[in-house]
């Protein structure tokens, strides 16, 4: 994920999403408010309310997202998809899938989780070895399950809050722990170096691009698909909830 | 002899058993459960292979501009799986709020494939991109201009897709709202005579609109204050303990049909709350489509009347507003005065008498086109409504014991009936 955090052209991306999507309103002729909307009141809170200090700024990457993902995104997962049998797509999924089961042993670590940990030691273990290299999953067959660690949740085991909601580029919904805990996790990837890149530098990018397109693979959700005008609320409020379960779990 | 009459009686109870197609056993008693349950896994009809849904996307209808707020509502969206060579063809009609891709429409379209028809799946005229895309006016609920709508779009469809399908007949259906809008659109095409339907069904449709969406809303109002939000957030906070509680649990759990089903075992909740959940879940869903029309027809119920909304403006207070707003004050603030406004003669009776299957009796009665099939405890029914539904379809209604609103869609016995009903 290094390309991702270093990559040069960031900044004008974001200025595109930004200023390409957040035109402010204009306004024809004067607005009436309507009777409706005195009917919400700004001193309750509502279940729908969180803290989005940057909405307008989070709502132009949303917006940067779907199109992304509607242009660029998704029609590369479906030609992936087509070219590519199920087995191997799968075997791809096990192989970054083990691959993370470095960041959740440190994390689980990091919260004292002892069986997290041991499941990750053994899943690594048996995985990297019967499972050549991760590309198929026994330990799973035998009933040894992932647990999803990542230093955003060992943060927020340890009392940090969320923070401000944040909509990452291309990655979606996150908070500023979790973009902290995130940028973290891969740094860590980075300093442990398993593929090495350090004397291997042309295996990055073909790497990192196929953990980028294996990651959309692996998520159903489409954006904007023309359901609800509310969606951005919806997600935010979801991934928020989800986050604080991941965290008791 | 005692033998043989015992053969004789097991023979005729297997050939009643035959002749009813297959036995319908569903677990669910209390419509409540059935509703939100629906039909789990172990009771849930199996297809050979899914159905090769495409998506596809009509430009929106003429003369509409689609505001910046809405940007992606740029097509309209639906889906058709095509069938090898010569087949029927059947137009599925979505219920209310539901899209042509959820998952009762998928059950639909898979249980129509697999009897042999080529499927095209609608959305309801009520789903905010139908709305946006395909309503002439930007109100939905009034039947008949929603059949304009959808049967404009149906053509669209098929002058879209006719060199490429060989089709032997045409057929119609829906579920809930969108069963309404089938008979709508079937009396509609007698005049334009541009389909032909060989038969129409209606799965679980409402009798009176007015009745079933007020019996829907009670379910809310009832059990919740909606303007107080403290109490919304206390329900939601119960609920969401009881998804945590399974999440953190289970080892794996995977969001599939049969997530609501293991919910419901692990939180064995009370009717009241599965009454207050099916009331909040169409309060969301009419949510939607009260703000993507009132943005759409600019009419200033929650949006003030000419603002243009940008596609980064916030809209949590437009959330916060539509999804109080109940189903009496829609009609009455709303859809009322839009179409008084259009004819100023138009009573408040009359545009109710409207929205109902009413005005088709004599249409529907003694036609064998037309047929229905719902559930006796049906929770958009009341109990005189099924007795008129009984009564206005005579033979060719079907009546299920149970099953609640649609909760019994995916039992083997209710794919089965809807499938030997449209048998050309």
């Amino acid at each position: 994920m290094r390309w991702f955090l270093k990559w040069k052209f960031w900044p004008l991306l974001m200025a595109i999403a930004v200023s390409g999507c957040s035109t402010t309103s204009a306004i024809k002729e004067t607005p009436q408010t309507p009777a409706m909307q005195a009917k919400v009141s700004s001193n309750q809170a509502y279940p729908i309310d969180v803290h989005d200090p940057w909405e307008r700024f989070n709502r132009g990457m949303y917006n940067f997202n779907a199109k992304f993902d509607r242009y660029l995104f998704i029609p590369v997962v479906d030609t992936y998809e087509t070219i590519l049998p199920n087995f191997v797509e799968a075997g791809v999924s096990n192989f970054f899938s083990n691959l993370g089961e470095i960041s959740n042993i440190i994390n689980s670590a990091l919260q004292l989780k002892g069986t997290s940990t041991v499941v990750g030691v053994s899943r690594l273990a048996l995985n990297t070895t019967v499972g050549i290299l991760g590309l198929w999953d026994p330990a799973t067959l035998i009933g040894i399950y992932e647990k999803k660690e990542d230093f955003g949740q060992a943060l927020g085991y340890w009392g940090v809050g969320s923070g401000p909601y944040l909509v990452m580029p291309i990655l979606g919904p996150s908070s500023l722990r979790d973009t902290a805990g995130f940028a973290t996790d891969s740094l860590v990837f980075n300093a442990i170096d398993p593929l090495n890149y350090d004397d291997h530098s042309n295996r990055e990018a073909p790497v990192t691009g196929l953990k980028t397109i294996d990651a959309r693979h692996n998520v159903k959700f489409r954006y904007l698909q023309g359901g609800t005008p509310f969606e951005y609320e919806k997600v935010r409020y979801l991934y928020l909830k989800k986050r604080e379960f991941d965290i008791l779990k | 002899m005692d033998l043989i009459r015992g053969l004789g009686l097991v023979s005729l109870l297997l050939a009643s058993l035959y002749c009813h197609g297959i036995e319908y056993q569903y677990p669910f008693d209390d419509p409540y459960v059935a509703t939100v349950v629906g039909t789990p896994a172990d009771w849930h009809v199996r297809f050979d292979q899914p159905a090769p849904a495409k998506h596809y996307g009509l430009p929106p209808v003429d003369g509409k501009t689609i505001p910046e707020v809405f940007w992606y509502q740029d097509r309209m969206h639906y889906a058709l799986a095509a069938q090898q060579g010569e087949a029927p063809l059947i137009f599925v009609i979505a219920g209310t709020g539901a899209g042509f891709d959820s998952s009762k429409m998928r059950l639909l379209m898979n249980a129509y494939y697999q009897a042999g028809f080529h499927v095209v799946s609608l959305s309801s005229p009520t789903y905010a991109n139908f709305i946006a895309t395909a309503s002439k006016s930007g109100v939905p609920g009034n039947l008949s201009e929603d059949a304009d709508d959808l049967y404009r779009v149906m053509g669209r469809i098929w002058e879209k897709h006719r060199d490429k399908l060989q089709v032997s007949g045409f057929y119609l259906t829906g579920y809930s709202l969108g069963a309404a809008n089938a008979a709508f659109v079937s009396r509609l095409d007698e005049q334009e005579q541009r389909f032909g339907f060989r038969k129409v069904l209606l799965i679980n449709p409402p009798v009176s609109l007015f009745n079933s969406v007020n019996r829907i809303d009670a379910m809310l109002s009832d059990n919740l204050d909606v303007n107080d939000p403290a109490s919304v957030n206390k329900f939601l906070a119960r609920l969401l303990d009881r998804v945590a509680e399974l999440y953190i649990q289970s080892e794996r759990l995977t969001l599939d049909e049969d997530t609501l089903y293991k919910l419901y075992q692990h939180g064995q909740p009370k009717q009241e709350s599965l009454s207050t959940l099916i009331g909040m879940s169409f309060r969301l869903s009419s949510a939607n489509m009260i703000f993507t029309s009132d943005v759409m027809a600019n009419q200033g119920l929650l949006k003030p009347k000419n603002l243009e909304l940008g596609s980064a403006d916030s809209l949590t207070d437009y959330l916060k507003a539509s999804s109080r707003v109940t189903f009496i004050e829609y009609f009455d603030d709303y859809f009322l005065p839009y179409f008084q406004r259009q004819n100023p003669a138009l009573t408040r009776d009359e545009l109710l008498e409207q929205l109902s299957l009413r005005p088709l009796d004599s249409y529907i009665r003694g036609n064998d086109k037309l047929a229905m099939v719902t559930n006796a405890d049906d929770l958009i029914l009341a109990p005189d409504e099924v007795d008129y539904l009984r009564n206005l379809f005579g033979a060719q209604a079907k009546i299920f014991p149970n099953g609640g609103h649609c909760g019994n869609l995916a039992h083997p016995a209710f794919v089965s009936h809807i499938t030997e009903v449209m048998r050309p």
